[in-house]
């Protein structure tokens, strides 16, 4: 009978939230039919130099952002953690979630009054 | 909230993360995974404690097996940068979008270090907070609250005319870079703004865009903030 030691795992904060993040498209899974997917859920898209040309945004009705020409995060595509991905973000959820140039100086132009203490 | 910008001038990071509860609203901060949750928790009104990120796109929770081929596994995605700046509309209580209180100028001050309303500054206390012009010849111009009492907020550095009955101002909890919390609204997508000054959640506010009569202030004043209790964060608690 052979002897089993339990040890009860501490988990540290990094562990948890590492735990809990996305190990992207299974490897079986074509690149191209998770694209769909996730444009079908409205879920933000991230897409590295070498696979950002294959999606075609407007056709799935998703914004460039183009405030910040690139923005770190693991390809959706090919799953390679790149400084130098392209984020999209579903057309009708970008105005909740981002500010851009433009807004602020519509800001400006009205005469609001910005404060930095 | 909307993301504005990294402090620190670095691209936006992505990171996608299981959820531990339906996420349907955009914009919203999730924090560590509680003990026995299955992924990133929700944020609350009063707290930003060990926070991950800001929501840029929603999820639906489920904890069953899923019938239409879908994977039980639901992921929001979220931006990371400790040091990213979000932009929170101020509303008047807890509920997203409700105008800000207008205070009216009851008592008329002659050299303008004061707005004597006929109203407390102290039951909600908002010393050390922000008062602005809303209309009148102060229309703008924002001045950080030194001194409150039972009928005005005093401000040090005077506005630059008397302030006469009838103008109206907003006061807000907030001074940049001085404010350390702010309150969310119920929705976790917004700045409560009716609440006194220290209240809140791990916020520090780094910038106000405040309006007036002329552009809809009441209902398009922002501050600009940074968490201060980040998992990523150089000082993770």
């Amino acid at each position: 009978m052979s002897l089993e030691i339990l040890a009860k795992r501490h988990w540290t904060t990094s562990d948890k939230l590492k735990a809990t993040e996305d190990r992207g498209r299974h490897w079986k899974r074509p690149a191209g039919g998770y694209m769909d997917d996730l444009s079908a859920l409205r879920k933000s898209i991230v897409l590295c130099s070498q696979c950002t040309y294959k999606f075609n945004p407007r056709q799935h009705r998703y914004r460039k952002e183009t405030d910040f020409p690139q923005v770190t995060g693991r390809c959706d595509g090919c799953k390679a953690h790149d400084a130098r991905c392209t984020l999209y973000v579903a057309e009708e959820l970008y105005s909740q979630v981002r500010m851009t140039r433009d807004d602020v100086r519509a800001m400006a132009r009205r005469g609001m009054t910005f404060l930095n203490g | 909230m909307r993301f504005a910008y990294a402090w620190s001038g670095a691209a936006p990071h992505v990171k996608k993360y299981q959820v531990a509860a339906t996420s349907s609203v955009v914009g919203v901060p999730k924090l560590i995974p509680a003990a026995d949750g299955a992924g990133v928790a929700v944020a609350t009104t009063g707290s930003l404690a060990d926070m991950v990120g800001v929501t840029l796109d929603t999820a639906t929770y489920v904890t069953a097996q899923q019938t239409d081929g879908t994977s039980a596994e639901r992921l929001v995605s979220l931006i990371v940068n400790p040091d990213a700046v979000y932009w929170a509309l101020m509303s008047q209580g807890a509920t997203l979008g409700t105008a800000l209180t207008l205070r009216a100028v009851t008592t008329a001050s002659s050299d303008g270090l004061a707005v004597t309303t006929a109203e407390s500054w102290t039951g909600t206390e908002y010393d050390e907070g922000v008062v602005w012009g809303y209309d009148g010849a102060n229309v703008g111009q924002a001045r950080k609250i030194t001194a409150t009492s039972a009928t005005a907020g005093t401000v040090t550095v005077p506005f630059d005319y008397d302030t006469v009955v009838g103008d109206n101002f907003i006061r807000a909890p907030y001074w940049p870079p001085q404010t350390l919390t702010i309150q969310l609204t119920t929705n976790l997508d917004g700045a409560d703004a009716s609440i006194a000054v220290g209240t809140g959640a791990q916020a520090k506010a780094v910038e106000l865009v405040l309006g007036d009569a002329s552009n809809g202030g009441r209902t398009n004043s922002w501050v600009l903030w940074v968490p201060t209790d980040h998992v990523f964060g150089m000082r993770p608690t």
